[in-house]
């Protein structure tokens, strides 16, 4: 079996971002089911698109960041401030 | 013409070839840091003891020297941003012109923005910075002192450039202060001449020039320090802090700097391109060119990262100081950890929220408002956190916390106002009104003052050796408090009433000008209390840095005894009181006779002669009746 990517309670200190993540998603899913505006090829993608990116962007420094600090924790093995 | 062109770019290139290879000659650069010999490079540098007077903070690389400077300058810059508001508001207690005229309330309005935020905010964030974080992650310095002090030295040309419109308009015809708001916005800012008016091709104001040159140059410096914080987090780390044990100060510092690094060199293109504008006849921003609502895009693109750049590092001081009175650790340390990092990051997704009134697509402006709104639950996670690190905790209500507290309650207020603000209905009714100043003022001062005040207080020992009055420090909380609230919720009053803001007069036909003026005459009743606040501010921080009692012991804030005490008090027990014990005073005397006070400090009862009175904080030097009355005091509330 793979190991997990991240262990419980790294998992659980990372759901402070996945919040601002889903409300991002929730934004998007909203906008596509109501569509109070209408499709056009510019301004759709660029409303679709920004949201995309900054959500990618959030993802992956969070996925870094957590990468870096799990690590540290198992090298260090010390405790936080 | 195009050989031409072409010769200059060979040219253009060699000379930047020759200025690598130059540059790769140095024998080492490692020894223009502290940090020398570690194992490559010119070993031989020598350590010197600093020389004296004038001539060491002119030439000075310690990170501390520097950070004392930062300090120094702020406290002016603040000094200055306050009185020109003192005048405003003195201006605005009725609604006609009384006192200044419309184009000095615009100059003056101008300059209290750019001086709060460009050379208060930033530059004592950066004293913080300097001095601390080199010492809490075990750094020797930070990784280039020498920029570091580079980037501190253009600080004040820069702000006597950003003034030298309001300095030099009272004795030289042709120039006055700038009267293009902080935001400066074509074509107001592209075309105005020395009376605020467009100039229809006339002459411009050269104040505002100087201005915008100013703030450039202080782009430049933020630039090369956030360069500086970012290279010391990473390369300069002491061998036992690693990523997950890296005080949360330091995070929000290692935050900051990646902001600055994106959002400063926009502004300082952006800066470049208004002036080009203004003094070259391009039209980056003329409406046959780009058009106006081009720098609205840029500007924010900068301004909204800026608003996180000042009040990152804050949250950080607070999350950090808290919890020392608190006696508790900090409650989720990695969701403050990464609320910090998701603000960072969304903090570039969400800048047209200032531009919701400037008729953009609502596509667009839904995609903007989702951001923000999702950026306001990082924000309330910290929140959070701070109440339940307050929660059954032993706490101490000392002057440094007693900030903290004044700091999350203007937080929860001026936050929720923004998450409104948010909203794009709720902020086109309420764009451009006095809600808006309301709002952003709970945030700057309310949060960001109330942060840098717990930091001064809190770190007052370690920086001067000496402890501050309790009493004044407690005039100075409960007066900016009062202050800030008084006066801000008049104006998010005010703006409910629909005040426009930016206004010298208010002498209006249509609104309720009775209620305008009531709400605008009690915004500088509170105006004033906040300036009595800072003047006893001033008094204590002076005068207790020059007679206050020494402190004598490495932990004068009884850390210890909750296991809370931190990496730059043991650098303050070494270098700052041991040094002191062996020059031949002994401070063993004092210690055996102190007892406990009931906010965790210790005072000395041998000397309970003096005339200052302690905060919590074990002094030998001074005590007083009052303050035992004081410290009964304090027992009662908790």
């Amino acid at each position: 079996m793979p190991r997990e990517i991240f262990d419980r309670d790294t998992l659980l200190d990372l759901t402070v971002n996945f919040i601002p993540l889903g409300i991002l998603a929730l934004f998007v899913a909203m906008y596509v089911i109501l569509n109070p505006w209408g499709w056009d090829s510019l301004y759709s993608t660029l409303q679709f698109g920004m949201i995309a990116f900054w959500f990618g962007l959030l993802a992956v420094l969070t996925y870094l960041s957590a990468k870096a600090i799990e690590i540290d924790e198992e090298r260090f093995g010390g405790e936080e401030h | 013409m195009v050989n031409g062109q072409v010769a200059l770019t060979a040219f253009m290139g060699l000379f930047l070839v020759a200025v690598v290879a130059w540059l790769t000659r140095l024998e080492s650069w490692r020894t223009y840091s502290p940090v020398g010999g570690t194992g490559y490079g010119d070993d031989t540098a020598t350590r010197s003891e600093k020389p004296s007077g004038v001539i060491r903070w002119l030439t000075t690389v310690d990170h501390k020297d520097i950070g004392m400077l930062y300090g120094a300058y702020a406290i002016v810059a603040f000094a200055w941003g306050g009185l020109a508001v003192i005048v405003m508001r003195a201006e605005l207690t009725y609604p006609g012109t009384s006192i200044i005229q419309a184009d000095t309330y615009n100059a003056l309005l101008t300059s209290h923005g750019i001086t709060m935020l460009f050379l208060f905010g930033t530059p004592i964030i950066a004293a913080f910075a300097n001095y601390l974080l080199p010492l809490m992650i075990g750094a020797d310095d930070m990784a280039f002192p020498r920029i570091n002090a580079i980037a501190f030295w253009l600080l004040p040309p820069a702000a006597l450039l950003v003034w030298s419109g309001l300095i030099l308009g009272p004795v030289i015809d042709g120039i006055a202060g700038a009267q293009t708001s902080w935001t400066m916005y074509p074509p107001l800012s592209t075309d105005s001449t020395i009376a605020g008016t467009p100039s229809g091709g006339g002459a411009l104001n050269p104040g505002a020039d100087l201005m915008m040159l100013g703030l450039h140059l202080s782009g430049v410096s933020a630039t090369m320090g956030a360069i500086n914080f970012i290279a010391t987090i990473f390369t300069e780390r002491g061998d036992d802090v690693g990523w997950h044990n890296l005080d949360i100060f330091s995070w929000t510092m290692l935050t900051q700097s990646g902001l600055i690094l994106f959002a400063f060199p926009l502004l300082g293109s952006a800066l470049l391109m208004l002036l080009a504008d203004r003094n070259l006849d391009t039209l980056f921003f003329d409406p046959a060119g780009g058009g106006p609502i081009l720098w609205q895009h840029l500007f924010w693109f900068f301004g909204h990262p800026e608003v996180y750049i000042l009040v990152l590092p804050p949250m950080g001081i607070i999350s950090y100081v808290l919890p020392r009175f608190a006696g508790r650790k900090l409650f989720g340390f990695k969701f403050v950890v990464y609320s910090t990092l998701a603000i960072g990051v969304l903090s570039f997704g969400v800048w047209a929220h200032h531009m919701f009134a400037s008729g953009m697509d609502p596509r667009l402006e839904s995609a903007f408002m989702a951001v923000t709104l999702s950026i306001a639950i990082p924000s309330a996670v910290k929140t959070f956190n701070w109440i339940t690190t307050l929660w059954s905790g032993s706490i101490r209500l000392n002057t440094p916390m007693l900030f903290c507290l004044g700091f999350i309650f203007n937080f929860i207020i001026g936050g929720v106002t923004g998450v409104f603000l948010g909203a794009v209905p709720v902020n086109l009714v309420l764009h451009e009104t006095y809600y808006v100043v309301g709002h952003f003022h709970f945030i700057v001062m309310g949060v960001i003052g109330f942060a840098v005040f717990a930091g001064l207080y809190y770190w007052f020992p370690l920086y001067t050796g000496r402890m501050y009055q309790q009493r004044l420090g407690k005039w100075h909380f409960w007066l900016s408090m009062i202050g800030t609230n008084v006066t801000f919720f008049a104006m998010i009053f005010l703006g409910y009433g629909g005040m426009p803001r930016r206004y010298a007069n208010y002498e209006v036909t249509l609104g309720p000008q009775a209620l305008f003026t009531d709400l605008h005459q009690l915004a500088t009743v509170g105006a004033f209390i906040l300036l009595i606040g800072q003047m006893i501010f001033v008094y204590n921080f002076v005068l207790s840095w020059l007679e206050g009692p020494k402190v004598r012991d490495g932990d004068p804030w009884n850390l210890d005894e909750h296991g809370m005490k931190t990496r730059e008090w043991d650098w303050f027990k070494d270098n700052k009181i041991l040094p002191m014990t062996d020059g031949g005073e002994n401070s063993e005397d004092g210690q055996s006779s102190s007892e406990l006070r009931s906010d965790g400090g210790e005072v000395d009862g041998e000397e309970a002669s003096g005339e200052l009175e302690t905060d919590g904080g074990k002094a030998t030097d001074a005590d007083t009746d009052a303050d035992a009355a004081d410290a009964s005091d304090d027992a009662s509330s908790e």
